[in-house]
């Protein structure tokens, strides 16, 4: 990582996995994909934080380094740029619902990287990006067919 | 419990964040039974819908569908 330019470097996402009161069966699963991710070169875990957000609406974080076991997780934690700061929790955990539990993961995909790098070397900048929610496609999916009902 | 000291400084996050709409809503049962059987084709294929599969898949991945 210390050699790569920053022209180098792929776009970096965060997000945010809330897991509500009663839905919190937490197996290893979930990190185990994690790891997968990171280990195949597709992203590179920057940060990650645990939010807990009581019923009043008092917010905790926590490090990975903070939970009791853990697991594979261990090798990951001892890389982690610690992108966010203490500053962001608030921010965080404001989509948080009281009483869940929320990972917070900052990553870089790094299978977007050499295709950006070519998009800059090329004079191209980005300028809007964003993600699609299934339902919007949902809901253009089912007016086209009413549409075609209709005709 | 407090973070530590690597976490003072500027944060990067800007705003206070806004849930987005959760997507399993879009496949549990709700007003749109025929795309929410069109999306559950999409990902298990093959699926019982076929002709909303072939709509949703078609939407995503192939030119036909742009509409200007």
């Amino acid at each position: 990582m210390e050699d790569r330019s920053l022209d180098e470097l792929g776009p970096v996402d965060y997000l945010i996995v809330e897991f509500p009161v009663g839905q919190q069966n937490f197996t290893g699963e979930g990190a185990a994909e994690l790891i997968r991710l990171h280990d195949a070169g597709i992203i590179r875990i920057m940060d990650i934080l645990i939010l807990m957000k009581d019923a009043d609406g008092s917010v905790e974080a926590r490090e990975l380094s903070d939970l009791p076991e853990l697991g594979e997780l261990q090798r990951i934690e001892a890389q982690l740029a610690q992108t966010l700061a203490e500053d962001d929790v608030a921010n965080l955990a404001a989509a948080m619902d009281p009483g869940s539990v929320a990972g917070v993961l900052v990553y870089e995909n790094l299978w977007a990287a050499p295709f950006a790098s070519a998009m800059r070397r090329a004079g191209g900048q980005l300028i809007a990006n964003g993600r699609i929610p299934i339902q919007a496609i949902i809901a253009a999916v089912e007016a086209d067919a009413l549409a075609e009902v209709g005709a | 419990m407090p973070l530590g000291p690597g976490r003072r400084g500027v944060g990067v996050i800007g705003a206070p964040v806004a849930k987005a709409a959760v997507v399993g809503a879009a496949i549990s049962p709700g007003p749109s039974p025929v795309a929410k059987a069109a999306v559950v084709g999409a990902a298990v294929s093959p699926g019982p819908s076929p002709i909303a599969k072939a709509a949703v898949v078609g939407a995503v991945v192939t030119p036909g569908r742009r509409r200007f």
